[in-house]
């Protein structure tokens, strides 16, 4: 495969279906039934950019998070990164492989074993990837990175249990814990959504610097799109396993195209005055539809208020581009009204 | 405007054994009748805490240590338990708690539960009347009626949160207390909560009180905003005082410069530096004066009391003194 510099990852036609039958009756059941978590996506991340999943809970966004990390094996499609195809490799090649994608977790009080102290935490990836071997050097690190996400003062924290800290403090020993390989990738999933909104902004603000520190790229999966267009380059929006709009921040805020995109722009609160009179335009329909029963057509067309007979019967539509990067899903596109915040 | 709710120099302390925790201090503010008042702060100022001494239950081991809760002209700090069990709780004022859509018992049905709610506050009630009540009510929070039959591991969490809402509000209290109502839903849910919200308000005329964290939903929320800090009240002010963005109390202009805006690209978001004080040994002055980029001598030695400043608007600077 050739190797094309500009993009550290590219994921190609990406699927997740878990099957919904197990033992017995899966043997004996002629056709088989999914659970079409992620249903075929495809994007590709520039090096150094941060690049955002966007979505209601139920579309698959943590799923595709999971699968980059290859903490789940995809059903189907490649997953490239620096060139080289990684949607299936095992043992040492893995394991080297996670060393340049690490994670970042939404609960900070569930992702850390409570009887290690803070130093055997961030020293635990270095003892994995068998990464010096003396304790000192080891501390030295962990005190490094204590400093670099501003715990401090770092000696004291080492020796603390991860019950001692506030939810702000242990998210950002889970950064640093993320940082240590010095990985080219991190995946943050929700790193912010449990934190006060006092210090959101403070660690999304140190995880901005330590990624032009340690010449990170991100990986940003979230429900929020006011820190999204703070924090993202880019941003893809997902529903129901696929991609229904993509392009860089600016363009899907302020010219967001699909129907889907646009309930969630609308949906969001803002702190302006002068609200409280007016209720909120939101034009979606009943809730998300379970993924083992994806809606034939277009498959936002149960929700959308647009939608109109074609929309049910014609084959899902493709991303279709409209300059500047910038793509989206909707066949009606064009009769669409003018889109107002 | 008549004063549905007033609250005067309140104080809810916990008595543990590391020292009184002064969790509210002496706070004091009214709800008006038919009027939505967001109490906002971070987590630890006091919010919950401000709810739970208004029904009189506070956590023990904590204790309510002064101050009044006056509703219909009588003061509840001096009730019994079993006064605020039959006169007050979900009679005059209910509460939809935090996270209470995940709490919703599996074993029973929506009806069941409701039912159950119903039947002991309202003895002389027949099964038929109280049938009547809870349906009316689900189809007011916009649920079918089928939803009655319905265990809540069936139901998303916004028909849960829905359900929470219909009970608190069925046996029509005068004022009701939001507790995070929306917090862990979805976006679309959330803003669909808060249009359910507003509509109950015109429909019911009830006053409440909308506690939250943040203040993006506040502004949609309530006619008045209550800012909190270590217990204390730091700014009262109208919706349109507080996100006008004039004159504000250097707490509140820290946490609005903390909630980014969707429709301005801003590069750098403001945070507050530090932690809160420790409120067993609370500083001598401000409460803020460590986190605080205005401050001046005299905040390190006395604390503000709080000031109105203009009609409707009061805060506890030195500021604005």
């Amino acid at each position: 495969m050739e190797k094309n510099n500009d993009f550290l990852l590219e994921v190609k036609n990406l699927k997740k279906w878990f099957p919904t039958q197990h033992g017995l009756s899966a043997l004996f059941l002629k056709e088989k039934t999914y659970v079409r978590a992620v249903d075929g996506i495809s994007f590709s991340v520039k090096r150094g950019e941060t690049f955002c999943i966007i979505g209601e809970s139920g579309s698959g966004k943590t799923t595709t998070g999971k699968m980059i990390m290859r903490l789940l094996e995809p059903t189907d499609g490649d997953i490239i990164f620096n060139g080289k195809n990684v949607s299936h490799i095992k043992g040492d090649e893995l394991k080297e492989y996670r060393r340049n994608v690490q994670m970042i977790f939404q609960d900070p009080y569930a992702s850390m074993n409570p009887r290690f102290k803070i130093k055997q935490v961030l020293a635990e990836p270095l003892v994995i990837h068998k990464i010096g071997d003396s304790k000192k050097y080891r501390d030295e690190n962990s005190k490094k990175l204590l400093e670099s996400v501003k715990v401090t003062p770092a000696e004291e924290f080492m020796d603390r249990f991860p019950h001692m800290l506030s939810g702000g403090q242990r998210q950002r020993v889970s950064i640093a814990r993320g940082v240590s390989l010095s990985p080219a990738l991190i995946v943050a999933d929700e790193p912010v959504s449990m934190i006060d909104l006092s210090t959101r902004a403070e660690i999304l603000a140190m995880m901005k610097s330590l990624k032009r520190d340690f010449g990170l790229t991100y990986i940003y999966i979230t429900h929020d799109l006011s820190t999204a267009r703070y924090f993202a380059d880019t941003i893809a929006v997902m529903y129901l396993g696929k991609i229904v709009e993509i392009g860089n921040a600016d363009d899907i805020v302020d010219n967001p195209i699909h129907p889907y995109t646009r309930v969630l722009i609308n949906a969001v609160c803002e702190p302006l005055p002068g609200k409280v009179k007016k209720m909120k335009e939101i034009n979606i329909k009943g809730e998300i539809p379970s993924a083992a029963k994806i809606p034939p057509g277009c498959r936002f067309h149960t929700r959308c208020v647009f939608a109109d007979e074609d929309c049910k019967t014609f084959p899902e539509p493709d991303l279709m581009d409209i300059g500047n990067g910038h793509y989206h899903s909707c066949r009606r596109s064009d009769d669409l009204p003018k889109f107002k915040f | 405007m008549e004063k549905a709710l007033v609250i005067s120099n309140l104080k809810l302390y916990y008595y543990t054994s590391a020292g009184v925790v002064k969790a509210v201090d002496d706070i004091s503010f009214h709800l008006e009748k038919g009027e939505t008042l967001g109490l906002v702060g971070e987590s630890g100022c006091g919010k919950t805490t401000t709810g739970f001494a208004i029904l009189g239950m506070p956590t023990p081991p904590g204790k309510i240590a002064g101050g009044k809760v006056i509703i219909d002209d009588e003061d509840i700090t001096t009730f019994s338990e079993t006064e605020l069990r039959k006169k007050i709780r979900w009679k005059k004022i209910s509460m939809v708690f935090q996270g209470a859509m995940n709490c919703l018992t599996p074993v029973y049905t929506v009806g069941n539960l409701m039912m159950e709610t119903y039947l002991e506050h309202r003895k002389e009630a027949s099964n038929e009347e109280a049938y009547e009540r809870i349906i009316k009510y689900l189809n007011l929070v916009g649920l079918s009626d089928d939803i009655y039959k319905r265990y809540p591991h069936e139901l998303s969490g916004g028909m849960k949160q829905r359900v929470v809402i219909a009970t608190a509000l069925f046996l029509e209290p005068q004022i009701v207390i939001l507790d995070e109502p929306t917090t862990g839903l979805d976006v679309v849910v959330q803003a669909q909560i808060l249009n359910l919200i507003k509509e109950l308000k015109q429909k019911l005329s009830i006053s409440s009180l909308f506690i939250t964290h943040d203040l993006a939903t506040e502004a949609e929320i309530a006619d008045r905003i209550c800012v909190m800090y270590a217990g204390k009240i730091m700014e009262i002010g109208t919706n349109e005082q507080i996100y006008g963005r004039e004159k504000l109390h250097p707490y509140t202009e820290k946490l609005l410069g903390a909630t980014p805006l969707l429709h301005k690209k801003v590069n750098e978001l403001y945070f507050i530096p530090g932690v809160p004080p420790d409120l067993i040994n609370p500083p001598k002055g401000c409460m803020f004066y460590d986190r605080c980029h205005v401050r001046m001598d005299i905040c390190k030695e006395e604390g503000p009391s709080i000031k109105e400043i203009e009609p409707g608007h009061s805060i506890a600077c030195w500021r604005y003194k």
